[in-house]
């Protein structure tokens, strides 16, 4: 397998304008955490979803100059543009495929797809898919897994439509075995004490659906008096850190089509506490995955700008991803 | 996290038309990832000194163009970029008094795939440069 960045992971950066697409595709590559770049589209292109024929020489340039290769665009369907109805099928659809033509024209080969493209919708853009031959890789974050009820549909229709450019992306965030210590500090600071983080942790490695799990503990918390900005703030927990077993992964395996290596922050072995990388790693390895790993730092959600160099901890991801892969190789 | 942009620092100012001061105003940036649609950008709720103010003497402005959040909601056109500054007018005649205020800015923002309104408030003491 491969490794590269998404441009997501420097979120921060974005924020305070430290690179523009050029200084920031020279420090990816300057700093070796590359040859793979993916982006969001809606991020990166102020343009999104239309690019100029200026934009796609400029981006083939970049490219070329600093060695990268475009690996995945994010899409994003914004259903919910008006405030009187959700947007119809074949509205979605219209906006994906804007979407794809882009990431066509711009070389990439993978274009990740969210929950909210329905079954039909998928259909309905799966044939300009194969004609761009671009693969729709639906990504699988939390608090969805590659087993959760709304997945099994998604598996199922991909199934009944049966065309090679259906595919999933994995992100690790689905299949957690901690909640980060950096998001357990920022619920402290909001005045969450020790005794209900304790409880939040219990929660959330309880059982039930997410927001189950979340119900009890902010229904508890309520009744105890804590803040409720602390308690809102605690939804993340459940909807961002998912607790599907790393196991769930060879479901779809032979459907992943690019992968998220999600961190959130290492500790002082360079290990994630809140991700088992030994076991996800191992896993793709043993699956023959041999397709791009995009490293997905997302510690942004509670470390904001200027609190560590973001892609810092994106190198120290590949730097533990490699060492696994390198202790494997050396059995 | 990106809370402290809603009320862009040291950019609290009031604002003039024809030799009286209408309102005040200060920069804004979006609180989300990327960028999103004016229309998916809901009525921002400003509360001055801990009154409300309404939705109607708000105006929002991106480069050379100003939209009420009635216009905004049928904006299915022009973007807010994540690396853009915005501004909001409050509409408020006299504008800001000399002396300290409190100033409360929640954006609201209809993130597609959230079953729910995203809110991020903020929170400062505010004065008009002397």
């Amino acid at each position: 397998m491969k490794t590269g960045i998404t441009l997501y992971s420097a979120t921060n950066e974005w924020v305070t304008r430290r690179y523009d697409l050029e200084s920031l595709l020279a420090a990816v590559a300057e700093r070796g955490i590359g040859p793979g770049v993916e982006i969001v589209g809606f991020q990166s292109i102020p343009t999104f979803p239309d690019v100029s024929e200026d934009f796609v020489r400029d981006w083939d340039r970049l490219l070329t100059k600093y060695d990268l290769v475009p690996t995945c665009l994010g899409s994003n369907i914004d259903v919910a543009q008006r405030t009187d109805r959700l947007l119809s099928d074949d509205e979605m659809m219209a906006s994906l495929e804007r979407q794809l033509d882009t990431a066509h024209r711009l070389g990439f080969g993978v274009v990740r797809i969210q929950i909210g493209a329905n079954e039909r919708v998928i259909e309905k853009v799966t044939p300009t898919a194969e004609k761009r031959d671009i693969k729709l890789g639906m990504e699988l974050h939390a608090p969805e897994g590659a087993r959760t009820p709304a997945i099994l549909k998604v598996r199922a229709a991909y199934d009944r439509i049966g065309s090679p450019c259906l595919g999933f992306i994995p992100d690790f965030s689905a299949t957690m075995r901690a909640v980060p210590p950096g998001e357990l500090d920022q619920l402290a600071s909001l005045g969450l004490a020790q005794e209900w983080i304790d409880r939040l942790i219990a929660e959330w490695e309880g059982t039930g659906a997410p927001f189950e799990r979340f119900g009890r503990f902010a229904a508890a918390a309520a009744a105890d008096g804590v803040p409720q900005p602390a308690i809102d703030a605690a939804t993340m927990v459940f909807t961002m850190f998912g607790r599907e077993p790393v196991e769930s992964w060879r479901d779809i395996a032979d459907q992943i089509v690019h992968v998220h290596g999600k961190c959130y922050g290492f500790d002082e072995s360079g290990n994630e506490p809140s991700i088992d990388y030994p076991a996800i790693i191992n896993l793709l390895a043993d699956v023959d995955y041999r397709g791009w790993i995009s490293t997905e730092w997302e510690g942004h959600v509670f470390m904001g700008p200027g609190t560590v160099d973001s892609l810092d901890v994106v190198a120290q991801q590949q730097a533990l991803v490699n060492r696994v892969l390198g202790e494997r190789a050396s059995l | 996290m990106f809370d402290t942009y809603i009320i862009g620092e040291g950019t609290i100012r009031n604002v003039e038309s024809d030799g009286a001061v209408t309102g005040f105003a200060f920069d804004t940036r979006i609180t989300y990832y990327r960028g999103l649609g004016l229309s998916m950008v809901e009525p921002f709720e400003v509360v001055l000194d801990g009154v409300a103010i309404p939705v109607e003497n708000l105006r929002f402005t991106l480069g050379d163009r100003t939209w009420t959040f009635a216009e905004m909601a049928q904006e299915f056109d022009a973007r807010w970029e994540l690396t853009e500054t915005a501004v909001l007018t409050v509409l408020l005649p006299g504008g800001l008094t000399a002396g300290e205020h409190e100033l409360q800015v929640t954006e609201v923002l209809r993130v597609s795939y959230l079953p729910f309104l995203s809110r991020t408030q903020t929170r400062r003491r505010v004065a008009i440069a002397a």
